[in-house]
């Protein structure tokens, strides 16, 4: 019994990790313009596909080919911004809400069309299991949780001590008031939307390497990804870092407790429960 | 400049939405050429994107090549016409909505009369009530879906190349307890009604047998962490793991059985090839898998057709066939041999009679089990042999039949077909 929740624990830790990663991205594109960025997805899903390439086909080592991918996801997402959301900015959100889930279909058919229908999987040089007592885990594994710390606090670092993360959060806060007092927040926006596309290859890259890729992956992750951000209050990184860590720790605690049969149901099950006595998230209206 | 970026992107999309679909409009047969041949328009509906597409993509391979082939050889003769065939092809994206609705539109809008392909059990059911019940003079004939009621709801215009997974399971049970297994964890795509009704059956043997099942554990179609499932299931301490679900499911789960130090033996009902496996696990996480499934595309336990028919699909799409794309080979063949049997390409209910009424052709490429002398039984269901597989050395090597009785399967099937009446 302890084993076996050792184990889960420790499966519920990675899972939350590549929630986490999802959802900080998510999160601060959702923070500064209020914008429910149902395409980042499909960005997750390029960053995968981006780190295959140069990993599969071009034999670049796998870390340099991920920070490839989120260069290249961090211009992608500049460039849906300005391309896709820009123009619909002053617009009734309906019309964001719409561009969003048309820019699904277009890059998932795309991607479809490219790579095919079948998964690719990328490969990785973690290949060492570790027994820790009872449980085991993949080094694989314990990459993509100390990716996730290092990332996440240095976004933490980045939004509290520099001067452009100090201009996403004033912007977060107060568009209009930024302006007045001097911030681009045209810049922010990309800066913003690059960030979190970065955020985005990265969980690509490390789920196309423990699991695959493939190009209708990103309906599924939007879903978790809506999911953490609800549950942790939406615009809110704290929400997403504590929302990620509980979904991914609930669908492997209920599947040992409860059912695998429910698995993906764990996730919702908590969002509503927890926003029945905080209809706000756990962090919402505080974390901005 | 926006402008003209949204423009483009909007352009890209048009013409990949629009690439999936079929031709133009006709009825199902028409006038070709100069040397009198006409053109015979074949409806295709299958999985060529969504989970399914594993096996979707291989059997339109394998359809697409055998009337490459025939029409390359000039045709097929019915009565006194010869015949080239033009398929129609759609996607069901691997969901049932998506396939009743391009079923409709092959029929209403395309016109044809016949439909192939039907590699996902759900979408498949879904349709063929709807072709049982609306569309009487449509023959849908089914490649790999083993879903027990597509053949077994009583539709005298459904018929199926594949057995049900029952079938197999009965044969797969028994095996297992032969093997001296008597404590078993299931890791399972149990929501699917394939693998449901195979570990059903599966299961009533092995505990006939004197086995008991120590854990279920579930996953869904399209999941790839098992590790929840997988750690619940260690912790009974079985003796053996049994796998059924999809190939890409399925190595899934053998990769991290074995990434959390489970060395034991495992048995799967998947059909999946080396190829498909190797892409997500390593030789040695193979090592000491079973596969408990129809003969399908073994080419080694089958004959010449086979041999050739495989060597044809390599060498046109320069990667071997998957074992699933043989049913679809083998539909395409039934078909034909359908057609010439009963003199007419248009009269469907014809085509079934003449199919159910001949015993198994030469042409084909399976081994099958012929029931009262007959290839396809009154249910519109064939029977194939049932082997059991183990990986070793990085493919698949052939341990022995799993013996089943087709006449007795055909009957209860015929129960079922009443019952549902």
């Amino acid at each position: 019994m302890f084993g076996e929740l050792t184990q889960q624990i420790l499966n519920g830790l990675v899972m939350g990790s590549y929630y986490i990663l999802i959802a900080v991205g998510l999160s601060i594109v959702f923070g500064v313009l209020s914008i429910p960025h149902f395409a980042h997805g499909s960005v997750v899903m390029v960053g995968g596909y981006v780190t295959f390439i140069f990993v599969n086909k071009l034999g670049v080592p796998f870390i340099l080919a991920m920070l490839i991918s989120m260069i290249l996801c961090a211009a992608f997402g500049i460039l849906l911004e300005r391309s896709a959301y820009r123009p619909v900015r002053n617009a009734p959100p309906i019309n964001a809400f719409i561009v969003a889930l048309g820019l699904v279909m277009i890059i998932d058919n795309l991607m479809t069309s490219i790579f095919g229908a079948n998964q690719v999987i990328i490969k990785s040089p973690f290949k060492s299991t570790y027994t820790i007592g009872s449980a085991h885990v993949t080094s694989l594994r314990l990459f993509m949780i100390g990716a996730c710390v290092v990332l996440v606090a240095a976004l933490i670092i980045f939004m509290k001590y520099t001067k452009l993360g100090k201009a996403v959060r004033a912007t977060s806060q107060n568009r209009e008031a930024s302006l007045i007092v001097g911030i681009n927040t045209n810049v922010v926006t990309a800066i913003v939307f690059g960030l979190g596309s970065a955020f985005g290859a990265v969980a690509g890259s490390l789920i196309g390497a423990l699991f695959a890729v493939y190009p209708t992956m990103g309906t599924f992750i939007t879903q978790k990804g809506f999911a953490v951000l609800i549950l942790g209050g939406l615009g809110s990184i704290p929400g997403a870092i504590v929302g990620g860590l509980i979904i991914g720790l609930t669908e492997n605690l209920g599947s040992m407790f409860i059912s695998s049969e429910y698995k993906d149901v764990f996730a919702f099950l908590i969002m509503i429960i927890i926003l029945i006595f905080k209809p706000s998230g756990l962090f919402g209206g505080k974390g901005k | 400049m926006k402008r003209l970026i949204l423009s483009l992107i909007l352009i890209v999309t048009m013409v990949l939405t629009g690439c999936g679909g079929g031709s133009k409009a006709s009825t199902s047969t028409g006038s070709d050429e100069k040397g009198g041949t006409e053109t015979l328009r074949i409806g295709f509906n299958d999985s060529l994107t969504g989970a399914g597409a594993v096996y979707g993509l291989p059997q339109q391979n394998a359809i697409r090549l055998y009337f490459k082939q025939l029409n390359e050889a000039g045709g097929f003769e019915v009565g006194d016409k010869t015949y080239k065939v033009e398929l129609v092809e759609l996607d069901n994206k691997s969901d049932p909505t998506e396939a009743v609705s391009a079923t409709r539109k092959l029929i209403d809008k395309e016109g044809v009369n016949i439909i192939l392909g039907w590699a996902s059990s759900g979408a498949t059911k879904a349709v063929s009530a709807v072709i049982g019940v609306e569309y009487p003079d449509v023959f849908m004939l089914v490649g790999t879906a083993g879903e027990e009621s597509i053949t077994a709801d009583g539709y005298a215009n459904v018929a199926r190349i594949r057995p049900p997974g029952g079938y197999t399971g009965d044969a797969a049970g028994r095996f297992v307890a032969k093997e001296g297994v008597k404590n078993l964890a299931i890791i399972g795509q149990l929501k699917d009604a394939l693998y449901e009704q195979y570990t059903t059956h599966f299961v009533e043997e092995f505990e006939k047998a004197g086995g008991t099942i120590a854990k279920t554990e579930t996953f869904a179609l399209g999941d790839r962490d098992m590790y929840s499932q997988i750690s619940s299931a260690l912790a009974a301490k079985p003796e053996a793991i049994f796998v059924p679900g999809y190939v890409e499911q399925a190595a899934f789960v053998y990769r991290q059985l074995r990434e959390n130090g489970y060395d034991g033996k495992i048995y799967g009902f998947t059909g999946g090839s080396e190829a498909q496996f190797l892409e997500v696990a390593t030789p040695e996480q193979m090592e000491n898998v079973y596969d408990l499934r129809p003969v399908e595309g073994t080419i080694e336990a089958l004959g010449d057709n086979a041999k050739a028919y495989a060597e044809a699909y390599e060498a046109e799409y320069k990667e071997p066939a998957t074992p699933n794309a043989i049913y679809a080979w083998d539909s395409a063949i039934a078909l034909v041999e359908g057609m010439q049997a009963a003199g007419t390409v248009d009269d469907t209910k014809a085509i079934i009679k003449a199919l159910k009424d001949m015993p198994t052709p030469e042409s084909v490429a399976l081994k099958y089990v012929d029931v009262d002398g007959k290839w396809f039984d009154p249910n519109g269901q064939t029977y194939t042999s049932n082997i059991a597989l183990l990986f070793k050395d990085g493919k698949w090597t052939y341990v022995e039949d799993l013996p089943a009785d087709a006449s007795v399967y055909s009957k209860y099937m015929t129960s079922l077909a009443e019952a549902n009446k």
